[in-house]
């Protein structure tokens, strides 16, 4: 039996929707989450949400869907919207992180206040090269990702070893590069 | 059942034409053509008699997924052209392994990869910013999905200065 068929009589528009109406859950959480602790713990926030869309999509699969009994096409119904709720909350995320973290976000928004525009040194006081290098390097070295030993650099926490390594073999496979600078 | 196979078959086919087209020549503006591919497999589905039969709760239930998909790969992807230094950086001291790298080598390998340069080049390049008198201005209003960041951003109150 195909639960989207049998479903679709009764409660199709949720059936359609609950990996929307989960998702809609999750950005709502988030922000209350970010904004209750003045936007300090953006990734607790990110979680919070995320896992309230979880709660609230098997609320719905398995009270309101009512599937009927434990069926391959109800596991296949149930992946789907699984699925559909961990690709948008990954597209959110990113949405979110983009504005959040991201350098030319930030540069374009401090062009945007300044009506005569900033100059190169303007820029440089925020932005300077030497000093996202160091801030890196240390956050790196905060979180245990690197460490130093004789003045030399040594790879500390393996975590972000197989995704560099994954991205750079994608790069490899797709562009035939190792990066843009070779 | 139906919903998975028809939209991983689709992602796998817009997946195989995209690396096809890298092969034989590497799009320009890459995102783009990546975005069109996809589109493209999407739209040629719905237009085909393989649609035919598939009743309209599946249609949309793989739309869905199909394209929250797709957009998955496409935020993915620009993480593969693109190049991240942190990631550079682990992915040379993991080929170092013992021997390790001194801080000026690690200084010049980052150096080579400029934050703020690159990403004004960039601003420039898709037109949002100009430069004029040695100052950057900015050119006119920017893109929807450029406005739609800074609109939601705000959300969670002033961007904060600095990297």
């Amino acid at each position: 039996m195909d639960p989207f068929q049998k479903e679709a009589d009764l409660t199709p528009l949720i059936v359609l929707a609950s990996p929307m109406i989960a998702l809609a859950l999750n950005v709502l959480i988030q922000i209350v989450l970010l904004r209750s602790t003045r936007g300090s713990h953006f990734m607790r926030s990110m979680i919070g949400g995320f896992l309230a869309g979880v709660i609230g999509l098997l609320v719905m699969e398995f009270t309101l869907l009512r599937f009927p009994g434990l069926s391959w096409e109800a596991i296949a119904g149930v992946t789907v919207h699984v699925l559909t709720y961990f690709a948008l909350s990954y597209c959110y995320f990113n949405f979110v992180n983009l504005g959040q973290s991201s350098i030319r976000i930030r540069i374009y928004s401090e062009i945007a206040a300044s009506p005569e525009g900033l100059s190169v040194q303007d820029l440089e006081k925020d932005y300077n090269e030497k000093a996202l290098m160091t801030m890196r390097l240390r956050r790196l070295a905060e979180s245990g990702d690197i460490v130093k030993r004789d003045g030399r650099f040594f790879v500390g926490r393996q975590r972000l070893v197989p995704v560099a390594r994954i991205v750079f073999a994608a790069k490899q496979f797709l562009l035939s590069r190792k990066s843009e600078f070779h | 059942m139906r919903v998975l196979l028809t939209t991983f078959t689709l992602l796998a086919l817009a997946w195989m034409i995209h690396l096809i087209i890298w092969k034989i020549r590497l799009p320009k503006h890459q995102i783009r053509a990546l975005l069109l591919t996809f589109s493209a497999v999407f739209a040629l589905w719905i237009l085909t008699p393989a649609h035919g039969s598939t009743p309209l709760l599946d249609t949309l239930q793989i739309s869905l997924l199909y394209v929250s998909v797709s957009f998955c790969y496409v935020i993915t992807y620009s993480a593969v052209e693109g190049d991240s230094p942190t990631l550079s950086l682990m992915n040379l001291l993991a080929e170092k392994k013992e021997e390790g790298l001194p801080s000026d080598e690690i200084s010049g390998f980052l150096l080579q990869r400029p934050f703020v340069k690159a990403r004004l080049a960039a601003l420039m390049h898709s037109g949002l910013v100009r430069k004029e008198n040695d100052r950057y201005i900015i050119a006119g209003r920017p893109s929807l999905p450029f406005r739609i960041i800074l609109g939601f951003r705000r959300l969670y109150g002033p961007i904060s200065k600095g990297g």
